[in-house]
């Protein structure tokens, strides 16, 4: 079966998680099941290339294509051209099938960035069926209805993805909800497909008279990061001696590290900025706690490549996380915005060794199920086959 | 310094799901009784009376909580209705029936009737406040819009060519913005007694900077001059003098502005913190009549979207069912519940109808 992937983020030209995801399947693959790759990156290119420019590789048994161009990247200016994104994004698929791109079983269509690239190059006979991912719904992040007028631009392409997408995967129930209360899908059209981990490896051991703290994430207020800072003053006022790396990079980076700085525990921190994905792990496995505070998370893959470590993650009760976490067995639950709750159970944790090896063990157990390999097979039989 | 009250308003349809009613308890609700309650401040929260028996029956553990910070004070329940209708479009017998029916929920949770009545989407019909007064409300909460148009004139022009339609027009008399702010009575006789209600007006200046939409300061967490300055805005509205109403919808506090809410508690003295009914409202200024009013918005929404018309002439033909005994008033009550029209996506509201078509398909 011949997929062609497309996506808006893959390495190099990747920034968050959904390169990541591009990238990891790939590098899984399964058998009976070629991935080749069509990255055009708009929305999140830094600055737009000075020309079109396509660069093309090989990648183990994969092809992969990255198409810069500068005009399909204007299209996500502010604000948005909704016509000049439709036109380009025609010219854009003509041009890969006039190549010689076609041939394939699917196109599965990362998010909704493209989603018209994946509408004409299977209008255009270049894939049989038109299949897509859904990571992050924007309507994960909101109760109701209200959104910003910003968005209206992202809305309506995750509108036409759910519309003209034969089949679409999301990683977890809360995923699945939020998806099927917005655009009332039909059950059988969303496939649940969990994403995978590596084997992980085994902690690195007792770290010390410190507790090593873990936090992994971009720097968005939906990771909570504001949260850090009580926590981190929270363990000093308990007496317990506690480090935290905090990995990630964003828009909002300035201000958590202000607030840990205002707060005076910014010594209590290492903050790296741009940890490869491989290195990462290392960090996973010389960590005690894996500390959680997003306000949402439609899977929480940093969480479950914790568990795959051993590190055992404490977190804030939302979205998919209860899904990943068993309360008590695999880490602790803690209501929102409960501070003292977080507090309260990191001391447990570092108060308890035998406690956190029990239950780093029933993490890595619990990881051991979650494979890319089952993500694979779960994407073929249920999303990329017809029927 | 005068009182500040947070007034919280939580509804969700009928055919809303469980896991939405238990996203809204697990993220919203819950929360923010648990920061109200750590930080010792009360609250008055407005949930409509069918969403309050819902939380009975699948969040028992969250109405319990709720019941317990009734009963110790810290929480004041106000009425509305039994479901999130719209006034202007219910006949009168189910307007008392959902405000029976609110306050029957409330009864049953609290051990007493509210005395403080927050009306949906601040959607006011005039002969609300007589209802309201026979009902043994003694104060009202409105947006500060229902202020403006109480003290307008109205007058009327001819539009220009070649329409020459006849406008009304309505000329703002007002000339102090803190006559806004300030409480008022509004008297309603009652087959000759007079009674008074107070009416307190949400401070929308205030309500934007916090908590509106997705733009308020407690959206960005991470944004500590965007609270800072709704703290000092709350705080030289407190120093002025006059009580201080912040009414919002009660989802605007979740997951991602839980920390800064509380934050904002954090930035006022706790001592400024009332209910509403615990207001100080001093009434000395008079309004005689409060006209039928909503927010602009919304009004355009009701005269513009085809869908919302639909929904009234379909309401209508109910009615006209009702009145020959085809279907039961209470079957109806729930299909009042106009929430359903806002949500993001068309297709959402098909459940809606098929309830609606499937009373009407009874029709003899």
């Amino acid at each position: 079966m011949r997929i062609l992937l497309l996506t808006s983020e893959y390495p190099p030209f990747a920034w968050g998680g959904l390169g990541r995801y591009a990238h990891e399947i790939v590098r899984a693959g399964a058998d009976g099941l070629r991935f080749d790759v069509l990255n055009v990156p708009g929305y999140c290119l830094e600055s737009a290339p000075a020309a079109f420019e396509c660069i093309a590789a090989d990648e183990g048994g994969s092809r992969v294509w990255h198409v810069l161009d500068p005009q399909y990247c204007a299209c996500f200016a502010d604000p948005p051209d909704h016509a000049a994104y439709l036109a380009r994004a025609r010219v854009l698929a003509d041009w890969f099938h006039a190549g010689g791109g076609g041939g394939y079983d699917a196109v599965y269509a990362q998010d909704f960035y493209n989603v018209a690239i994946a509408y004409f190059l299977q209008a255009g006979g270049c894939a049989r069926r038109l299949v897509a991912a859904c990571h992050l719904p924007l309507s994960a992040r909101f109760s109701y209805f209200d959104k910003a007028v910003s968005e209206d631009f992202q809305q309506r392409l995750e509108s036409a993805l759910v519309r003209v997408a034969a089949k679409i995967a999301v990683p977890s129930e809360f995923t699945r909800r939020s998806l099927a209360r917005i655009y009332s899908v039909p059950p059988g059209r969303v496939v649940v497909c969990p994403l995978g981990v590596g084997p992980g490896s085994e902690p690195a051991g007792a770290g010390g008279p410190w507790l090593r703290l873990l936090s992994v994430g971009r720097f968005t207020d939906q990771k909570g990061f504001q949260y850090l800072a009580p926590v981190l003053g929270g363990l000093r006022a308990r007496g317990i001696r506690a480090r935290l790396t905090l990995v990630g990079r964003g828009s909002r980076e300035n201000a958590v590290l202000a607030r840990l700085r205002a707060a005076g525990v910014i010594d209590d921190v290492d903050h790296l900025r741009g940890v490869g994905a491989e290195a990462v792990f290392g960090l996973y496995a010389g960590a005690d706690v894996y500390l959680s505070t997003s306000a949402h998370e439609t899977f929480g893959l940093a969480i479950l490549e914790a568990m795959a470590c051993g590190c055992v993650p404490v977190c804030f009760a939302v979205g998919a996380i209860p899904e990943l976490v068993e309360h008590g067995v695999t880490g602790y639950l803690v209501e929102p915005n409960d501070v003292d709750g977080l507090l309260e159970r990191i001391a447990a944790l570092a108060a308890d060794p035998t406690l956190r090896r029990a239950m780093a063990a029933n993490c890595r157990q619990r990881a051991a199920g979650f494979t890319w390999q089952r993500h694979l097979r779960l994407l073929e039989q249920a999303v990329f086959r017809e029927g | 310094m005068s009182k500040i009250a947070l007034c919280w308003y939580y509804h969700l349809p009928s055919i809303a799901s469980d896991a939405e009613l238990s996203e809204l308890a697990r993220e919203s609700l819950a929360p923010l009784l648990a920061i109200h309650a750590k930080l010792g401040l009360p609250l008055t929260l407005a949930i409509t009376g069918s969403l309050l028996e819902r939380i009975g029956r699948r969040e028992p553990r969250l109405h319990r909580t709720l019941a317990a910070r009734v009963e110790a004070g810290g929480v004041e329940l106000a009425g509305t209705f039994q479901h999130e209708i719209f006034p202007p479009a219910v006949p009168y017998r189910h307007l008392l029936a959902h405000l029976e029916r609110d306050r029957e929920a409330k009864a049953a949770l609290a051990g007493r009737a509210p005395t403080t009545f927050h009306p949906p989407n601040f959607t006011w019909v005039a002969l609300l406040g007589r209802i309201l007064g026979a009902s043994g409300f003694e104060r009202v909460l409105l947006h500060q819009e229902h202020f403006t148009l109480c003290h307008a004139t109205q007058t009327w022009r001819w539009d220009p060519e070649p329409t020459q339609a006849l406008r009304s027009v309505l000329l703002d008399t007002t000339l102090d913005a803190r006559e806004r702010r300030l409480p008022h009575r509004h008297p309603v006789e009652l087959g000759g007694e007079r009674r008074e209600l107070t009416v307190l007006f949400r401070d929308f200046e205030l309500v934007r900077r916090l908590s509106f939409g997705t733009e308020g300061a407690i959206h960005r967490p991470l944004d500590g001059r965007a609270l800072d300055e709704a703290i000092a805005l709350a705080r030289a509205r407190l120093d002025e003098g006059s009580p201080v109403v912040l009414a919002d919808d009660g989802d605007r506090v979740n997951a991602i502005s839980l920390s800064a809410y509380e934050r904002f508690l954090e930035g006022l003295p706790a001592s400024a913190f009332g209910t509403v009914r615990g207001l100080p409202a001093d009434a000395s200024r008079e309004l005689a009549y409060i006209p039928s009013y909503s927010i602009a918005p919304l009004q355009a929404f009701w005269l513009g979207d085809l869908d919302a018309v639909h929904y009234l002439a379909l309401l209508g033909e109910l009615y006209a069912l009702e009145a020959r005994g085809e279907v039961e008033a209470d079957e109806l009550l729930e299909l009042e519940d106009v929430f359903f029209l806002f949500w993001k996506v068309h297709a959402r509201k098909q459940a809606y109808l098929d309830r609606v078509h499937a009373l009407l398909a009874r029709r003899r």
